[in-house]
């Protein structure tokens, strides 16, 4: 079965785009600074890949905000993560910024990565006509990448437990290791105008139920595109 | 009578196809050219006279503020709105100093139907 073809990437892209825009505005009011975005990649690759890309790009010391999300309806296979980076230093600007003595870094991360990440899991869920369940984000300061591995190795663990409980056929259940690998990821930059405020954006998508996946999405292109 | 133009820029062949959806559905008057970044759209209304235009802001290479600038410094009567999800108010206040629109993402026929009430010429 193919993976996601041009058109397919673009909804995608620009449904993030779109929730991006929001999270962007939100994070302007809250700086009292534009935040510019840089055009949005997207790619579908080998997880591994996607983690080992990050590992090259941001700063160990870096931190991240998580939110993991899934269809609560069941109906669309969308499942996976949202992540914000922030740089050390970016941090560090913004808790001083926004917080008093009363409210830690952590808190102030939180409650950013509950603005952008939110905004970019609402415009995904609006697009698809679903509702999607997203934990509380969790704040990870300086930890990237290494982050990244043990989450992915997690949910390698959580899905070969459910593996072999319904003991699916060799080649049925290879096929399946096969696809989880394969994630979609979505990443912006931004920064700020003044402030020396920057950070990374990125959403993984899970794969692994693809042709639910892509029902969906024709089904908003169809809904979107067709006179 | 001639029919109108209209530009559409976006590098999104999604959100050209929407709007290509809107106008084949509402303003059959209207002929819509499409572009996919600043240089393709200067390139394709070369000699051309367009009435609106509806354009993306961030997209590779130039940015759609700056084309609005270029598109302006040749089409002075073209009525210009940016289309974009970035929808920060300084963003607007950009696009209110150059004298173009702001539509903010994602597009419908409304939206469409205000920007045409606002035609110079």
């Amino acid at each position: 079965m193919s993976l996601l073809n041009p058109l397919e990437l673009d909804l995608l892209t620009e449904t993030f785009n779109i929730g991006l825009g929001m999270g962007s505005a939100a994070l302007s009011e809250l700086l009292g600074e534009e935040v510019h975005l840089m055009v949005p990649a997207v790619k579908v690759l080998p997880k591994r890949a996607a983690i080992d890309s990050c590992a090259q790009r941001l700063d160990v010391q870096a931190h991240t905000i998580r939110q993991e999300f899934n269809d609560a309806k069941g109906a669309t296979a969308l499942s996976g993560d949202a992540f914000l980076f922030v740089p050390q230093a970016s941090g560090q600007v913004i808790s001083e910024l926004l917080s008093n003595s009363e409210v830690s870094e952590t808190e102030v991360l939180s409650e950013l990565g509950n603005l952008i990440l939110h905004a970019c899991l609402g415009s995904l869920a609006n697009i698809m006509e679903t509702e999607l369940d997203s934990e509380l984000p969790e704040v990870h300061l300086h930890r990237t990448s290494d982050l990244l591995i043990e989450i992915a190795r997690n949910k390698n663990r959580a899905k070969s437990a459910e593996g072999t409980s319904t003991a699916p056929s060799q080649g049925c259940r290879r096929r399946s290791f096969e696809l989880q690998d394969k994630v979609l990821q979505l990443e912006v930059k931004f920064q700020t105008s003044h402030k020396d405020i920057s950070g990374e954006i990125m959403l993984f998508l899970d794969l692994s139920k693809l042709s639910e996946l892509k029902t969906r999405i024709q089904d908003a292109i169809h809904r979107l595109t067709v006179a | 009578m001639d029919k109108r133009k209209a530009l559409i820029v976006d590098d999104s062949s999604l959100a050209r196809m929407m709007v290509r959806k809107f106008f084949s559905e509402s303003f059959k008057d209207w002929d819509l050219l499409e572009a996919k970044d600043g240089d393709d759209a200067l390139a394709l209304v070369e000699g051309q006279t367009l009435h609106l235009a509806l354009i993306d802001f961030n997209m590779p290479g130039m940015n759609g503020i700056d084309l609005s600038e270029k598109l302006l410094e040749k089409h002075p009567d073209l009525s210009i709105h940016l289309v974009t999800a970035n929808i920060q108010e300084r963003m607007q206040l950009r696009a209110e100093s150059i004298g173009i629109g702001f539509i903010k993402k994602p597009i419908n026929q409304e939206k469409i139907v205000a920007a045409m009430q606002g035609l110079k010429g």
